[in-house]
């Protein structure tokens, strides 16, 4: 064949193949689409073991690597926001080095943390999360990555596609591979710059008419201004000259934009990649470096990493191996508590007050210091609500680590069709944080001599060790086939902490231990280990059905050793009916595909349970008396068994009218048991809890990929694809007679979530007024009470979790736009329980003259055995009801559906390479990307409905004055060498 | 297609692989156990360390409803710290007190490790009067409580224990504490872990008598024949006698680094909220009490954290009342005004003396037992030789000499002099009252309830017993129906119980909820037993 005639076919994991005509080109771009079925198509499962995704039993979808690069998240995990179906994303608002909170298939425990396991190149890492003093996100796990060295990302979402993970399995896998470099393309650098603006958000719609004051009256002085600095209980706002509490006078008048407190959040993304290969292997290598500015001042995150990926094959021996070195820096992600949280103040700063007043150089030469004394500049009478900007700029608290995760692969090939591999990998980090509550902060006491203050410091390391290896077989024999694998890990686990933490000092600002007054160390330790053997067994008939099994068996350290070994095994059926019937099927039926699949999969238990333990406080009492006590508050159950996750799974993939419409249909029924449940009991039975196999809970849902490619042409291709899961929850059982399980609070003033036998997991609990028999609220001198028995308003986990994506290509032109949406929660506002009480939120604009008389009822009957109830005609002054709010804690107006549709992003790129040819360039790419455009729908009021800023799954639901989502802005230009 | 795989596979690779496998398997779960056992973390404790871990639980806070309730401390302003001061419930403040069960879990460790020993019997003993006290404590706050079934959930398993009636849980602590005292010896072994007494035993003896003459005295309304023959057990000079002087008093040492807790409304985020109740401001402004300057003042900047300038002046003072909000407190007649929006010009407690870091806590006091003594006397139960104006006037010279109290030096003497005391004793209503014997009891308590300063839940304890002194009740409009209700007078009697056992304990709980002094209600205005109203 002539050389213009030619096609060169491309392919890859994860990617639609594209055939290319040679013609006269001499150097081919080609920008592969993102695949969302195919027939051929190869993923990588469980172990690194690639299969055909035709003979998979199971649901398991590939995100490929561009959407997740050109996405402005500087975390991968927020990057999968809405792509696929089933993995619940939420990407809470906590700065640029901030967590991402994945769920797949709802939430398959009653603890805290249910994030899927995440495997880099076959090894497991370490993704949880660790937050900051202050109720701030230091970040998890995957930040330590940089989106532009991943190739392709496989969800794996059930027990039934996790299950060679076993005791890790139990919340799905995320797969991640990087780039490992290949094919005969040679050498090839490619730099890549992304530059990001953040915007806030400002969502709020307060009351503008009366401004700062309490009681109806106005500041009178620079005290009352400082004193009042949260009320907006004060006079009509009328332009007058009113003192204010940075000392000057300003107009009584609305400040409306309170997100000046802010910057514009600045990130700059760099990659410089390496990458060359020929038939044989190649390699891969990048170093990549993040400089993020956050919108909260004085706060940022750094990241520098760099990455490799080699692969190469002599004769019968493969090497593989690739490496990820971070180095982060975290400084001063942004709080969440009432103290040192500089976003209440944001939020609750009277209306009439602007908050950058107090930045003001000439006044306060170093804002948030009051420049008489050196110590806080307090503009609240309360001392805990402290002064923002002491909080930026005198509060440190910052994190530094180095990473290191990576594994070296050696497989050999025996035979043809016999292999032996083995692997050795590594996840290891050192931590050091730093954190002080600075000298003259106003909410701490004064030490009897020197200044006060605190300081600590925390040394951490943490190492993952997974050896294993793997003998596989494949073998035809006539129409069938088998395709085995046997092997076993060896999974070593060690975390050592060193703190010292210190109170008081001797000289004045100067952080360290030796200066500290009261020093108290303290050291951690743990080690676990499993051990682990497994196989697969897959037998094929024909080209169309195929029959999956797998058995597990992992050895616990943490486990009693007469029962520390449990098997967890699978079972998955594909059968490709339209190969099967091929002769009878209609043409426009491309490709379908039964499949149904069972598993158990099961938990990990922590280490040292099953004895007490005694503990000594660090300092004697007045330095003479040493203080022990027993420390285990858990009464310990020896007979502890990890708890087991079975899944069955059916699902229908089909690719129609020549692969314009592709479905991806699964529906499953998710059963935990022997959840280990640390059961409260009475604390006057001398443990406030005990651990015990009882939990049972339940999840059943649906997911569903559909993608549609109405226009495909030469130039022009539109393609649009909507992912929907529903996932309904319930909790079948608690401990013994027990009907519910508190499990988590709001560590303000609201919130409680708990799991009740009966219904879906996560239930927001609280309290709602006191009501007659009618549900009319009933009111004592114009009072509400709250009514004491907690009650239930709803879920905290979403029933509906979906996504639509349009993605328009046009020649070299791409257009990409996705809506996502959650539906069928709750979630309870803090912030609104503050905006009521301090009279920002419309509704305290009721009764400000006269008195609020509450649309309810009072009982007009003295005698306290009979009761008459009429319409409520007692004014309260209008402070004084709002306030009440704060008094009695009735959670009734603060809970709102968390349910929201969200346009999300929207990308445009553009392949520039045609007018760069001729240059040095190879080629040359634009890409711009908006994030969080818009919110279509949202229930909360004065905030957006993403509010929720924590990523555990026993707090979820409760919304903390966290600091605003942000609009971002990326351009990115990518090119080649 | 004929299987060739077997010859081609060579032996050895067969073997290599089998081996392997046999490895694998067999080395599966070895040193697992030595590995599962924490380094850091001992499984052992001397209990002597324990006894000292538990001491400072008994100097507990109780500025959110005792104070209130005896209206020593009040706060005008509604939000989180309402609770005693407007009469409510605060389900978080009442529940509290349950939390003295966390040291009778380490308590009970002692008992355990030592139960049946010979050798440390001394220390045995000291752990029997810790954990009557506990119990002491939770009857009097909250009624019955679980008492024979508690402490066993480890090995035991009994999770859920069932509520004791308050009546046997007191009969059960007075024969203890009798026992413990009776057989502490100073012969025995010396325990100097103890940050109360050093392990002094003739001191710990007057410490179990005087613990067992409070508990004595609380049956005045209920039995008082039976609590004559408890007090005359306690002072019984052949065991051992009850605390005398000052340097008999139980005291926490708080200090700079374990700061104290019952004055830590000083120095918290609402400190300028605190004020002192009208009745204690008045009680010693219009007596001339020379406490009055050290512990009561006024700031000119509470938010800060030293409050500004201090006026100690006493004809300055004014006290809080009780009943408003922050509205309706303008009508108050001795309204004093604002110094800036809700931060009113009430008294407050003097935060450089009564207020410091490094106070230290006055648990029982040798003050206390005098008064009680004098008590006793008018009633007529004991006859010592010693007259009830004698105990009175002792007490009331105990009280003014404490040290710390007064100072802003830890530990230092009292500035009150011992005439400054005699001028006080001859005030007017000061000067004991021997013909009228109500009177004299009235007295007696009133002084008894100004020398639990600090030390509230005692105060609460004894204002229900002997109805003394006289309060006006707490009338606030949001207030408890509860309390406010006609068959109440007004006041709180006992804290509900927490929402942890209604949720974790629930059979049992609402069992003894249906018992609750008489009314069946587990309210704020039920009573514990031997709190009974009185026609």
């Amino acid at each position: 064949m002539p050389n213009n005639q030619a096609v060169l076919r491309f392919s890859f994991v994860g990617y639609t193949e594209q055939a290319v005509t040679v013609g006269s080109q001499t150097t081919i771009n080609v920008v592969l689409q993102e695949a969302l079925l195919q027939m051929d198509e190869v993923v990588v499962t469980a172990l690194g073991i690639t299969r055909q995704a035709k003979t998979l039993g199971y649901s398991a979808t590939t995100v490929n690597a561009v959407a997740i690069a050109e996405n402005p998240n500087l975390n991968m995990g927020n990057a999968l926001l809405g792509k696929v179906a089933g993995l619940n994303v939420s990407a809470p608002s906590t700065g640029p080095g901030g967590s991402s909170k994945l769920r797949i298939r709802g939430q398959s425990s009653f603890g805290s943390s249910n994030t899927p396991l995440i495997v880099v190149n076959g090894i497991p890492i370490d993704n949880s999360a660790t937050f900051t003093g202050i109720g701030g996100d230091f970040g998890d796990g995957l930040q330590s990555m940089n989106p532009e060295d991943i190739e392709s990302v496989t969800v794996l979402k059930g027990a039934t596609a996790a299950a060679l993970y076993g005791s890790r399995a139990k919340d799905g896998v995320l797969i991640i591979t990087t780039k490992t470099g290949g094919g005969s393309r040679g050498l090839g650098i490619e730099v890549t710059q992304g530059v990001t603006f953040d915007q806030p958000l400002d969502p709020t719609d307060f009351q503008y008419v009366y401004g700062q004051g309490e009681n109806g009256i106005r500041p009178a002085s620079v005290t009352d201004a400082r004193s009042s600095s949260s009320w907006s209980f004060g006079e009509k706002m009328d332009g007058a000259l009113v003192w204010c509490f940075d000392g000057l006078q300003h107009p009584y008048s609305p400040v409306k934009d309170r997100l000046k407190f802010y910057d514009i959040g600045l990130t700059s993304n760099t990659t410089v990649a390496f990458s060359g290969g020929n038939e044989n292997g190649g390699f891969h290598f990048s170093v990549g470096n993040v400089a993020a500015k956050a919108i909260t001042p004085n706060s940022k995150f750094n990241r520098k990493t760099i990455d490799y990926g080699i692969n190469y094959k002599f004769g019968k021996l493969t090497l593989q191996s690739n490496a990820n070195y971070s180095i982060e820096y975290n400084q001063n992600p942004p709080g969440s508590t009432q103290g040192f949280g500089a976003a209440n103040s944001v939020w609750t700063t009277a209306v009439s007050s602007d908050l950058t007043w107090l930045a003001n150089r000439e006044l306060f030469p170093n804002p948030g210091t009051n420049p008489l004394t050196g110590n806080e500049l307090q503009i609240s009478r309360f001392a805990d609500r402290t002064n923002p900007y002491w909080t930026v700029y005198k509060r440190f608290e910052h994190r530094d680590r180095n990473r290191l995760f990576g594994n070296v692969l050696l497989r050999y090939d025996i035979l043809p069709w016999l292999y032996v591999q083995g692997r050795v990998g590594q996840d290891w980090s050192i931590s050091e944080t730093e954190s002080n509550t600075p000298t003259g902060t106003a909410n701490v006491g004064p030490p009897a001599s020197g200044f006060n203050g605190s300081y600590s410091i925390n040394k951490s390391n943490n190492r993952e060790l997974n050896s294993d290896f793997l003998i596989g077989a494949n073998q035809k024999i006539g129409v069938f086939g088998i395709d085995a694998q046997f092997g076993g890990n060896a999974m070593y686990r060690k975390s050592t902490s060193i703190s010292t933490s210190v109170t008081n000092f001797y000289i004045r600002d100067l952080y360290t231990i030796e200066n500290g007054q009261t020093k108290n160390p303290s050291q951690g330790f743990s080690e676990t280990k499993i051990n682990s053997l497994y196989g697969t067994l897959n037998l094929s008939f024909k080209d169309y059905l195929y029959l999956n099994g797998t058995a597990r068996n992992d050895w616990f350290s943490t486990l009693n050793p007469k029962s520390n070994s449990y098997l967890y095994p699978s079972v998955g059926l594909s059968f490709l009916f339209t190969q099967a019937f091929k002769n009878v099927i209609p043409s426009w039926l491309t490709y379908g595909k039964l499949r149904a699949s069972y598993a158990e999969v099961g938990g990990g238990t922590g280490p040292y349970q099953g004895v007490i333990y005694y503990g000594l406080g660090t300092n004697p009492f007045d330095g003479t008396f040493p203080q022990g006590s027993i420390t285990t508050g858990s009464a310990p159950n020896p007979n502890l068994r990890p708890l087991k996750v079975k899944e069955a799974e059916v699902g229908l993939e089909l690719i129609l009218f020549n692969r314009r419409v592709s479905l991806d249909l699964a529906a499953y029924q998710k059963n935990t048991v022997d959840e280990i449940l640390n059961v409260s009991i009475s604390s006057a039975s001398g443990f406030g809890s005990t651990q015990v196999n009882i939990g049972r809970l339940r999840n059943n849902g649906i997911e569903t990929l559909l993608t549609l490619v109405p226009v495909r042409s030469q130039n022009l291709t539109w393609e649009t694809s909507f992912n929907y899961s529903y996932n309904i929850s319930e909790v079948l059982q608690l401990a013994a007679g027990a009907t519910i399980l508190q499990v988590g609070a709001g560590q303000q003033w609201l919130g409680i979530i708990s799991h009740e036998v009966g219904k879906p997991l996560g239930s927001l609990r609280g309290y709602d007024y006191v009501r007659d028999p009618q549900g009319r609220i009933i009111t004592n001198n114009g009072f509400f009470t709250r009514n004491p028995t907690e009650m239930t308003f709803g879920s905290i986990v979403p029933k509906h979790v979906g996504g639509w994506i349009n993605t328009l290509t046009y020649k070299n032109f791409r257009l990409m736009a996705q809506i996502d949406f959650k539906a069928g929660h709750k979630l309870v506002s803090q912030s609104n329980y503050n905006f009521y009480r301090e009279g920002m939120h419309q509704i305290t604009l009721k009764g400000r003259e006269g008195g609020v008389i509450m649309d309810a009822v009072k009982d007009n009957n003295p005698d306290p055995n009979i009761t008459e109830y009429v319409p409520n005609d007692v004014a309260v002054p209008s402070e004084t009801f709002w306030s009440n709010y704060s008094s009695q804690r009735v959670y009734t107006p603060f809970i709102f559906k968390g349910d929201y549709i969200k346009l999300r992003n929207i990308t445009a790129s553009a392949d520039l390479s045609k007018y760069v040819s001729g240059t040095f360039l190879r080629g040359l790419s634009l890409n711009v990307s908006i994030n969080n455009v818009l919110t279509l729908l949202g229930y909360v009021d004065n905030l957006d409905p993403e509010c929720v800023s924590n990523v555990s799954d026993t707090t979820g639901g409760i919304e903390q004055m966290g600091p605003p989502l942000t609009r971002n802005y990326q351009i990115t230009l990518k090119a080649r060498f | 297609m004929k299987f060739k795989y077997v010859n081609i596979m060579k032996t050895k690779h067969i073997i290599a692989l089998l081996f392997a496998l046999m490895i694998s398997i067999a080395g599966c779960d070895k040193g697992f156990e030595e590995l599962n056992k924490d380094p850091l973390s001992p499984t052992t404790l001397d209990p002597a360390y324990i006894l000292a871990g538990v001491q400072d639980d008994f100097g507990g806070d109780g500025w959110h409803y005792p104070a209130a309730i005896v209206q020593q401390i009040n706060l005008i302003i509604s939000g989180q710290e309402a609770a005693g001061n407007h009469n409510i419930e605060v389900a978080g403040f009442a529940g509290a007190a349950w939390g003295w069960y966390g040291s009778l879990k380490q308590i009970y460790d002692i008992l355990r490790q030592l139960e049946g020993t010979t050798d440390r019997t001394n220390l045995y003993n000291m752990a029997r009067i810790m954990k009557a006290w506990g119990y002491m404590g939770l009857v009097d706050t909250y009624g019955d409580v679980p008492f024979t079934e508690a402490m066993k959930a480890y090995p035991d398993g009994l999770w859920y224990p069932k509520y004791d009636k308050m009546e046997d849980i007191y009969l059960a602590i007075e024969s203890e504490i009798k026992a413990a005292t009776d057989a502490l010896d100073a012969t025995k072994d010396k325990v100097t872990n103890d940050m109360y007494f050093k392990g002094d035993i003739a001191k710990w003896k007057k410490l179990g008598n005087s613990l067992l003459l409070v508990l004595g005295m609380r049956y005045t309304k209920l039995n008082p024949t039976k609590a004559a023959g408890i007090v005359s057990t306690a002072i019984d000079p052949a065991r051992g006698g009850v605390l005398t002087t000052n340097a008999d008093n139980v005291i926490i040492p708080y200090n700079a680094t374990q700061n104290c807790p019952s004055n830590g409304f000083c120095r918290n985020s609402t400190r300028q909220n605190w004020h002192v109740g009208r009745p204690l401001v008045d009680f010693m402004k219009n007596n001339n009490d020379p406490r009055m300057q050290y512990l009561i003042c006024r700031y000119s900047n509470p938010t800060s954290t030293d409050g500004g300038t201090r006026n100690s002046n006493p004809a300055d003072q004014i006290g809080c009342p009780y009943g408003y909000d922050p509205t309706s407190i303008q009508n108050d007649p001795l309204y004093p005004g604002t110094i800036s929006s809700n931060i009113w010009k009430y008294s407050q407690v003097n935060r450089q003396t009564a207020g410091r870091a490094d106070s230290w806590a006055y648990v029982m006091t040798a003050a206390q037992i005098q008064l009680l003594l004098a008590d006793a006397t008018v009633r007529g139960w004991i006859s010592t030789g010693t007259t009830a104006q004698q105990y009175y006037e002792n007490g009331i010279t105990l009280v003014m000499t404490q040290k710390d109290s007064y100072t802003t030096v830890r530990g230092a003497d009292s500035p009150i002099t011992a005439g400054e005391i005699t001028n006080y004793l001859a005030e007017p209503n000061i000067a004991f009252n021997t013909t009228n014997s109500e009177k004299a009891l009235e007295q007696i308590n009133t002084q008894y309830w100004a020398a639990c300063f600090l030390n509230w839940w005692e105060a609460w304890s004894n204002y229900r017993r002997s109805g003394y002194p006289v309060l006006q009740p707490n009338r606030y409009p949001g207030a408890d129906v509860a309390v406010l209700a006609s068959n109440n007078d007004g006041f709180i009697h006992r804290m509900v119980y927490p929402n942890s056992e209604y949720s974790y304990n629930k059979e049992n709980v609402e069992a003894a909820s249906t018992r609750v002094g008489g009314i069946g209600d587990d309210n704020l205005a039920a009573r514990v037993f031997w709190d009974i109203k009185l026609p």
